[in-house]
């Protein structure tokens, strides 16, 4: 029921903020201003969080909203006409990394982030910097998979950004000027922040990278005003051994040696204090039944599984805790004593959802690095369905040898970290994936103290072909309603638009807007670097944009640069 | 023969974690394990700390066209620019490799390969994976790459 729930508000806000409609007068940014519904708009208020999903001036959350559907509701950009679209202005920040940021948008003022920590903020309507901010780096840093940032989270008058040395810092949102800062995790043990926060009612979330180095998971709370830590929820259980399950979400055996593991857990007992499970990305908040979904990532060692027996609670798995108290909810694991590392990592989407006796219920939906989409229900995490592969499933699940044993999906997906959107209107959701044979090897090693620590090796096989796709799943039925094909394999994320329109990137510099409904490649613009980082959008002065980072990525050696690029349309 | 390692501008994390090692016995040295033996934490910081701060020294390898080629597919299938970077100048606990004496490269490599260094155990299962030409051949190439 919650994207119909929405419908109400949603008119409303068009009416006040007008401006992303096509036929309807624009509003300019200024006029709205004076509109004091939700405070001055420049201070981001609880309000104005949590009317995100309607709002089609701003964009203030990492997905969209708290239901994480990146569905931007403006609809001035459309199939009819984007073929006009146009770069508007772009900006070259002082780092050439991979770019993973989703911009921030409020009132007028954008909010980008870089690799090892800048934050720049950017007049969206021109690109002009207004401040730049240089988090000064601690000595030491571990991380998995590039130097990466995935951006800020907008709340009162400051920004929030978690960073590579394990700290939480808050921004003065007009003048970048740090207020304070928290360490979260020790940086030597294997911690390390990429994610964007999420705040809600005062409390910063955040998880914790680290899953490639024996850390302990966690999702903690902090005090948006003080920094002060409020809650843990530990991602690994103390009691991790679970039921013993052989088969995975899909139903297909996971080749376990059952009596090994309970014979190892009596001689090692409870992995639980190495046992990975970072939270990667972005958790789903709730708040009418004031709770938080994430999915929660791979075991350590990620490929020796011998050292770690049980079922490795709650990695591979979506949790949901309590707002208020990070108190367990329920959960659904999806692989259990996972040896793959395909875990985990997509930020889960709330919405409408037709469960099993065809009635409308709120839903959870997550794309794995399976290449499936999960669909659950909310209300105890239980699985309505699967969907269709989206990426071969070949030799699933072989176990990892000491030569190597070839497998599909690759252990970077399937669907990696790149956020995922939804059109509600459609019963779709889009997803990026990845086609990339690997050989999965693995070797005994004991826990090396803060060390890269797979246990063995994953291995890109350098003769066969790579590929990417774009798939658009209808969530109600798990079949898949349209899938393009692309030159490589994808990472970033993509966004839906309420003008009928899926924006996505690719590695080779394409930025590309599809038709939601069928697929149909209706535009794209050949940037100078990948295109691997979430797209969002907004409006200023009565236009919509359409603004993404290109600057490559660090894990699959998509060519670097350094430009954030916005889109509106031309004549 | 350059088997020992340019550490003028090497990541300051990546020394001191070295020399801890060294001195622990999780990196074998018949060297360098007796000269840090002795020193205390704040010593080998310091040290890591004059090291990190030199300038990377000119050299003059170069790799020709198959190095190139081989070294590239190798550096592909290992994944080896999600840790190391793009220009293989690594970061904190991740060494430098671009512009390393070639013959330092080779035997590190190796010698993950055969365990008989330890200190990094992934490198070690990754190191199996590759045959000694085409470790050779990944030095050379790595050696050869300029700013």
């Amino acid at each position: 029921m919650v994207s119909k729930k929405n419908s109400g508000p949603v008119l409303k806000l068009f009416i006040f903020f007008g401006a992303g409609l096509t036929g309807v007068a624009p509003v300019s940014a200024q006029e709205v201003d004076s509109a004091t519904m939700y405070g001055d708009l420049q201070t981001v208020t609880q309000d104005m969080l949590d009317h995100a999903s309607g709002d089609s001036n701003n964009f203030l959350h990492t997905n969209g909203n708290y239901h994480q559907t990146r569905y931007y509701p403006a609809r001035q950009i459309n199939t009819s006409n984007v073929h006009r679209l146009q770069r508007a202005w772009s900006f070259e920040t002082e780092v050439v990394e991979s770019l993973e940021t989703t911009p921030i948008i409020v009132n007028g003022i954008m909010y980008v982030t870089t690799s090892f920590n800048h934050v720049y903020a950017l007049n969206a309507d021109t690109g002009q910097q207004i401040w730049h901010y240089k988090h000064k780096m601690g000595p030491i840093t571990t991380y998995c998979c590039g130097p990466n940032n995935r951006g800020v989270f907008p709340y009162g008058d400051r920004v929030y950004m978690g960073t590579l040395d394990a700290k939480l810092v808050a921004l003065n949102a007009k003048t970048g000027r740090l207020e304070w800062e928290t360490q979260i995790a020790d940086p030597e043990l294997g911690y390390s922040e990429t994610m964007a926060p999420t705040v809600v009612d005062g409390k910063v979330l955040i998880g914790t990278n680290g899953g490639e180095y024996g850390i302990r998971g966690f999702v903690k709370a902090y005090d948006a005003d003080t920094g002060k830590e409020l809650w843990t929820f530990h991602s690994t259980a103390e009691n991790s051994v679970g039921v013993w399950a052989t088969k995975d979400a899909t139903g297909r055996d996971m080749l376990r040696d059952i009596k090994a593991e309970k014979a190892a857990l009596k001689e090692l007992g409870d992995p639980y204090k190495t046992l990975g499970g970072g939270v990667w990305q972005n958790m789903a908040v709730d708040r009418e039944t004031n709770t938080t979904y994430f999915v929660v990532g791979n075991p350590s060692p990620d490929l020796y599984g011998a050292i770690r027996p049980g079922d490795n609670l709650y990695t591979n798995s979506l949790v949901a805790v309590d707002l208020d108290t990070g108190k367990y909810k329920c959960h659904f694991q999806y692989i259990a004593h996972d040896v793959w590392d395909l875990d985990a990592v997509s930020p889960p989407i709330i919405t409408t959802v037709v469960d099993e006796r065809g009635n409308n219920v709120k839903g959870i939906l997550h794309g794995g690095k399976t290449g499936y989409i999960y669909v659950h229900r909310a209300s105890d995490c239980g699985l309505i369905r699967f969907s269709e592969p989206m990426v071969s499933q070949e030799n699933r699940w072989v176990l990892p040898t000491k030569d190597g044993a070839r497998m599909l999906p690759g252990a970077n997906g399937g669907v990696e970290w790149s956020p995922m959107a939804i059109d509600p209107n459609l019963d779709l959701a889009f997803a990026i994936n990845l086609h990339q044979p690997m050989t999965y090897h693995v070797e005994e090693t004991p826990y090396p103290g803060g060390k890269l620590w797979l246990g063995g090796a994953f291995k890109v096989i350098p003769e066969e072909q790579q590929w990417g796709n774009v798939t658009a799943v209808d969530y109600n039925t798990g079949k898949i309603r349209w899938k393009v094909k692309t030159e490589q394999p994808m990472i970033g994320g993509i966004l839906a638009t309420g003008g009928g329109l899926a924006f996505t990137g690719e590695g080779n510099g394409w930025f590309k807007a599809y038709d939601s409904a069928t697929g149909e490649l209706l535009w794209q613009y050949k940037a100078s670097a990948g295109v691997n980082a979430p797209p969002a959008s907004y409006n200023v002065g009565g236009s919509q944009y359409i603004v993404v980072g290109a600057g490559g990525n660090a894990q699959l050696n998509y060519k670097r640069g350094n430009e954030i690029l916005a889109f509106k349309l031309g004549n | 023969m350059q088997q020992y390692p340019i550490l003028a501008g090497q990541e300051f994390y990546y020394i001191y974690v070295q020399l801890k090692d060294f001195q622990s016995g999780l990196r074998e040295g018949p060297i360098m394990g007796p000269l840090v033996s002795g020193l205390d934490k704040e010593t080998m910081q310091l040290l890591a700390k004059y090291f990190s701060e030199g300038s990377w020294p000119e050299t003059d390898y170069a790799a020709d066209e198959q190095q190139t080629r081989s070294g590239r597919t190798v550096i592909a299938a290992g994944q080896c620019v999600a840790c190391h970077l793009g220009a293989f100048h690594g970061n904190s606990r991740i060494p430098r490799l671009a512009g390393q004496h070639a013959e330092y490269l080779s035997k590190t490599m190796l010698d993950f390969k055969s365990r008989s260094r330890n200190n990094a155990p992934d490198k070690g299962s990754l190191m199996a994976t590759f045959s000694d030409e085409q470790i050779s051949d990944v030095a050379q190439y790595l050696s050869a790459l300029r700013e």
